[in-house]
């Protein structure tokens, strides 16, 4: 089905948006939050409150694209799961990505200042559609979907020690250009 | 800014960048299969299934050495399989009982059968007979259970709702206190328990359907308190349970001491309640503080919608 058939289906508070969204997204959805979470019924109870939230959200929300507003649904809980969970079921390879990003971040000492929601994603977004595409996107797919480095290696055909320079490399542009916007993160 | 917080901003980056890279990348090629590489993936099938027989064998005597819980239930702390299914035939046998009480059991029991046309026709024809018998609970109970399984729905203890849904409890003022704590309904012909109360409370004492029957107020009882809670039946949503809410709303505008009982127990009680329109419900309540040595009557209202509550004195 469309996406805009489901998303249809979600205004007419018809319970079937739910069964098509699962035949549809569940596979993608399950795909992120897997790469967020280890545990099975974990992961199983993400994917359902996906749909839930997705239930409870459209209408009054209308997705621009179903796709990623589900996957961002679904890298929220799952994230929100993934913080509520002992040190001892997290899972380590998300725990290396959410490492490299903390190289983005002032050291423990400087001042914090608040930031608006989404204030920092418009500075990201500026800097991503400023890099070369490949950069983009592959810090997209480490940073966003958070593919390990083995799956970016095939994705990308490109060697571990590559993806990884690349993505060390695009992760230093980003703190010089929020450093440039006037942001201590 | 944490790291986790950084990597939720970078969640909200433009939809179009996260669609392209969603395609980006090498993307997957159907080529035909020559036959050496048959043989190759034959190999590579047989050797995954040995490694994963094994695999699967090690994470069982793992998991006998360290055991994982996810949730603990009274049939696992038993050691048990769960509770034995619903056996019909027992309450058919009980119909023919000399025992008022094994009567009036199955009688409600016997509305469980619902979902299976076969079990229903028969049982709505063995209890249609106890809708005249000279004990009023017994002839109240058949009449209620009959509506149900003959899908007349005409019994003033079933409620209608907005969405075509019905809901009703069973057992209904079984006690002085109230019916079986069980909401059950009705949903595209099919019955499904809809919900319980945990403890305190014990007994379902009044559902009470908004005007447009979206909502319904539910007040429970526990022989020593009363509690309340608006549900969204369709949605499946939930208020906090308002008299307690509202005996800790009230003590700290007024500055009570105020404590709360391990048990639950707040020894409040409802002395009238009612929709005042769509989304408002008002009631009276009698609110203990100080040991029971102040009792306080106030009138609540509690719009569901903005979850917002009113006490005033």
């Amino acid at each position: 089905m469309e996406d805009q058939g489901i998303v249809h289906l979600y205004i007419q508070r018809s319970q079937q948006a739910l069964i098509e969204t699962k035949l549809k997204y569940g596979a993608y959805c399950k795909s992120i939050v897997r790469n967020i979470l280890s545990n099975p019924s974990d992961i199983d109870e993400c994917e359902n409150d996906t749909y839930l939230a997705a239930w409870n959200a459209i209408p009054p929300n209308m997705p621009r694209k179903l796709s990623v507003f589900l996957g961002r649904i679904a890298r929220n809980i799952a994230l929100d799961k993934y913080g509520y969970n002992t040190a001892k079921k997290r899972n380590r390879e998300f725990e290396v990505i959410l490492t490299e990003l903390e190289e983005c971040l002032a050291s423990s000492n400087t001042v914090e200042k608040e930031y608006e929601a989404a204030e920092i994603a418009n500075l990201i977004n500026q800097f991503l559609y400023k890099v070369d595409e490949q950069s983009r996107n592959l810090f997209i797919r480490r940073y966003w979907y958070s593919d390990s480095i083995e799956e970016l290696t095939v994705r990308f055909q490109m060697s571990s020690s590559k993806a990884k320079s690349m993505l060390f490399r695009t992760r230093n542009k980003l703190k010089v250009h929020l450093n440039q916007e006037g942001v201590q993160l | 800014m944490k790291k986790e917080d950084l990597y939720r901003e970078i969640g909200l980056i433009d939809v179009n960048l996260v669609e392209a890279a969603q395609h980006s990348g090498r993307m997957k090629k159907k080529r035909s299969i020559s036959r050496r590489w048959a043989i190759l993936v034959a190999c590579l099938v047989l050797y995954s299934s040995t490694a994963t027989l094994l695999l699967a064998k090690d994470y069982i005597k793992n998991q006998n050495t360290e055991p994982y819980i996810r949730y603990l239930t009274a049939e696992s702390m038993e050691l048990q399989s769960p509770v034995t299914e619903f056996d019909a035939n027992k309450f058919f046998k009980a119909l023919s009982s000399e025992n008022n009480e094994s009567i009036y059991i199955a009688i409600n029991r016997l509305a469980e059968t619902f979902n299976d046309s076969k079990l229903r026709e028969k049982a709505l024809h063995e209890i249609e007979p106890f809708v005249q018998d000279g004990n009023p609970k017994i002839a109240d109970a058949a009449a209620f259970v009959t509506a149900i399984l003959s899908k007349s729905y005409d019994s003033p203890y079933i409620i209608e709702l907005a969405d075509g849904s019905k809901i009703f409890t069973l057992f209904n003022n079984y006690s002085d206190y109230g019916s079986q704590n069980v909401i059950w309904r009705i949903q595209n012909n099919e019955l499904e328990k809809y919900m319980s109360f945990t403890m305190p409370s014990m007994y379902i004492t009044d559902i009470i359907p908004s005007p447009n029957k979206k909502l319904i107020a539910v007040v429970t009882n526990s022989n020593k308190s009363d509690f309340v809670e608006v549900i969204n039946v369709e949605e499946g949503m939930t208020s906090p349970e308002l008299i307690e809410s509202a005996r800790v709303k009230y003590g700290a505008q007024k500055q009570f001491d105020m404590w709360i009982r391990t048990d639950h127990e707040n020894y409040s009680s409802l002395t009238s309640i009612a929709w005042e329109d769509n989304d408002t419900l008002k009631f009276e309540a009698s609110l203990p503080y100080e040991d029971m040595s102040i009792i306080e009557t106030v009138t609540v209202a509690y719009q569901f919608s903005t979850r917002v509550m009113e006490v005033s004195y």
